[in-house]
């Protein structure tokens, strides 16, 4: 693997992993304000 | 959503520059590329663990809940971060030294940290009582932050490591031995990276606000 590849390879890692992170956050607040609303 | 558009738009451009902008280091190639993710991330650990203890004091001065909820929040924000700057120099260890891990003294001093931050989690969900549970962990969280700087600052440079931070940070007279565009893209991506914690801190926050909430009308403890 070429240097760039490492690199690119950080690249997805780390937004792959804080889009995962958002999500995961995003999906238990929209499950707080359903539960809110019943 | 203003501020989350402006934010999404910075660390494009920030990944984009990284690539276009960000000419290749001495003595690390391309691989160099790699600080601009991983010592942001590193940093925002830190940040998140800093204000981690602050809330912990400042519990255990006035006996807020909504502190100790918030000292959680930065504990797993910080840990999240620190996993990231975990992987990322991992992945560089593997590029530059052939191994993913090594037992390097950064590694071991980062995944002795993540250790510690992992039994913070263990301790709080082994406590069913909500208000032994805050005192516990504030006490813990405040031992746990002693380490940080010890951990991060003084065991690397105690110990011979072939972590590169003395190739990328070392100052010639007053100046950072840095590229202008790389420092740049360093410090845009050290923007991006403190504002995406405070954003998800905000959302995190009020998410445990209102799971707390809810859990009061319900009449349990959370």
């Amino acid at each position: 693997m070429s240097d760039l590849n490492f690199v690119l390879a950080v690249t997805l890692i780390t937004w792959t992993g804080l889009f995962l992170y958002v999500l995961r956050v995003d999906l238990k607040v929209k499950e707080a304000k359903r539960r809110e609303e019943v | 959503m203003f501020w989350q558009t402006v934010l999404g738009i910075w660390m494009a451009a920030v990944i984009g520059a990284s690539f276009l902008l960000v000419p290749p280091t001495q003595g690390l190639g391309e691989l160099g590329r790699i600080v601009i993710y991983h010592v942001p991330a590193a940093w925002v650990a830190v940040l998140a663990y800093l204000m981690a203890m602050a809330n912990s004091v400042a519990y255990l001065r006035k006996g807020d809940l909504r502190l100790d909820r918030q000292a959680q929040v930065n504990a797993e924000l910080g840990t999240v971060f620190c996993l990231l700057a975990t992987v990322t120099g991992a992945i560089w260890s593997k590029a530059a030294w052939g191994w993913y891990w090594n037992w390097d003294p950064r590694q071991t001093s980062i995944f002795v940290l993540l250790m510690i931050y992992g039994a913070y989690f263990v301790l709080r969900s082994a406590i069913p009582d909500t208000d032994r549970r805050a005192r516990l962990s504030a006490v813990y969280a405040i031992l746990a932050f002693l380490t940080v700087p010890f951990l991060v600052f003084i065991v690397p440079r105690v110990y011979a490591t072939l972590h590169p931070d003395l190739v990328l940070i070392a100052r010639e007279g007053r100046q950072l031995d840095m590229d202008v565009p790389m420092l740049l893209v360093f410090l845009a991506s050290v923007a991006g990276f403190t504002g995406l914690y405070f954003w998800l801190y905000k959302v995190q926050t009020g998410l445990e606000n209102l799971l707390h909430k809810q859990a009061l009308k319900r009449g349990e403890e959370l």
